[in-house]
């Protein structure tokens, strides 16, 4: 079965499809995600990225947590197996922002996400 | 799948190599930083990217990626598009974010060229280490070629320096051991591990360079038959060197000797956060 497109999915489910580490806000895994946007220029996110989505980087500076709150996004989801520092997380902790962590690379990470968002079951 | 492909599923515009659209790709990297490129991209895949400045052309093809995908709607800047030509670099422009560039081709059954980052492959030592070791080479002794590099390749490994770091840093090292027994009667490299970086110097006693702008060019030699017979010699090892380092200092004097400095930094961006954790 195929979801529409513009359907949405919860965090949680994003998290046991990839087995996502939750570093911050373990208790807003119900929030929606709408879609998600890939980059690493903070310029770029803020630029093009909208309320809801999943933000998909290797960015770990503690700016990441402003530019989530500023464009109210889902969760911030961080690549490469980078993570943050103690005084990003509690930043997070503290402005209610979610980031999610894992060691798959950006893309096999996106396209994950992709096919959740789209439902499509096929196996790869 | 071929470019052709590639440039259909993300309605993208052949912006450089519109002859090569037959090109198979199999896999992608897609980052905004060159140094997760640098630290993370595999030869031979296709780069998505939102960097448009000539970085990202420098970088794809010292790292020998096949073609690079802009995405977002960008452009790739006009001198970025010259070097692109210039290097034989096919590149694609897509109008597609790079979430939706990644998840259409993803879901084609593109995938990643690397799938995940395990923890070993943290990109940098951690903070404050540091280490330097002396190799000494022998000039002439041809048979012993490659222990060095192979050695100093060894001790990044087990000090979990990033795959592709190592794989720089050993053929720089293998050019200079190269240089040192092809040309030079005795040398040495040191190969220094900081915080940031891994520097090689080699520094040798031999007949020196006399013209360090010709011999940088590729396909320029002074080998002669017995260094060639050996599959040596064919004019590629300085510029090599240069390619694969972030800096390159070459210095010599005729008669004396050589001295030659590579520079090869960690990803500064993530990794050096990442190696602080």
């Amino acid at each position: 079965m195929r979801r529409a497109e513009g359907s949405s999915i919860t965090l949680r489910e994003i998290v046991q499809a990839l087995g996502c580490s939750v570093v911050s806000c373990a208790a807003q895994l119900d929030r929606t995600v709408t879609g998600a946007y890939v980059g690493d220029l903070l310029s770029d996110v803020v630029a093009r990225s909208g309320p809801g989505m999943l933000w998909i980087t290797c960015q770990v500076h503690s700016t990441i947590v402003a530019v989530a709150v500023l464009k109210e996004l889902a969760a911030i989801l961080i690549v490469h197996g980078a993570v943050p520092d103690a005084e990003t997380i509690a930043k997070a902790e503290a402005e209610g922002v979610v980031m999610l962590t894992t060691t798959l690379s950006a893309f096999e990470t996106a396209g994950a996400v992709y096919q959740l968002l789209h439902q499509q079951h096929t196996s790869r | 799948m071929t470019l052709a492909e590639v440039q259909k599923i993300t309605n993208a515009v052949v912006v450089v190599g519109s002859d090569k659209l037959d090109l198979v790709v199999t896999t992608a990297f897609s980052a905004d930083l060159m140094s997760d490129v640098l630290a993370f991209a595999r030869p031979g895949c296709l780069l998505i990217t939102g960097i448009t400045n000539a970085q990202s052309v420098r970088t794809a093809y010292a790292l020998d990626i096949a073609a690079i995908l802009v995405c977002r709607g960008k452009m790739l800047q006009p001198d970025a598009v010259d070097i692109a030509r210039e290097l034989h670099i096919p590149v694609l422009a897509t109008p597609f974010i790079m979430f939706e560039t990644c998840g259409r081709l993803f879901q084609q059954g593109m995938v990643g060229c690397i799938r995940e980052v395990l923890p070993r492959q943290a990109a940098s030592p951690p903070v404050g280490m540091t280490f330097s070791e002396t190799f000494q080479v022998q000039g002439r002794n041809f048979s012993a070629a490659g222990t060095v590099s192979n050695t100093i390749k060894k001790i990044l490994r087990q000090q979990g320096i990033a795959e592709e770091i190592v794989r720089r840093v050993a053929v720089v090292a293998f050019e200079a051991e190269v240089n040192i027994i092809c040309y030079a009667h005795e040398g040495s490299i040191e190969c220094r591990i900081t915080p940031t970086a891994i520097i090689l110097q080699a520094i040798d006693h031999g007949p020196g360079i006399a013209d360090i702008q010709l011999a940088m060019q590729e396909g320029y030699s002074t080998a002669d038959d017995t260094i060639r017979s050996m599959g040596f010699g064919a004019g590629m090892g300085l510029a090599n060197m240069k390619k694969f380092s972030d800096e390159f200092d070459l210095s010599s004097e005729v008669g004396r000797g050589t001295y030659v400095k590579s520079v090869i930094r960690f990803s500064e961006e993530c990794a050096g956060q990442r190696a602080a954790v």
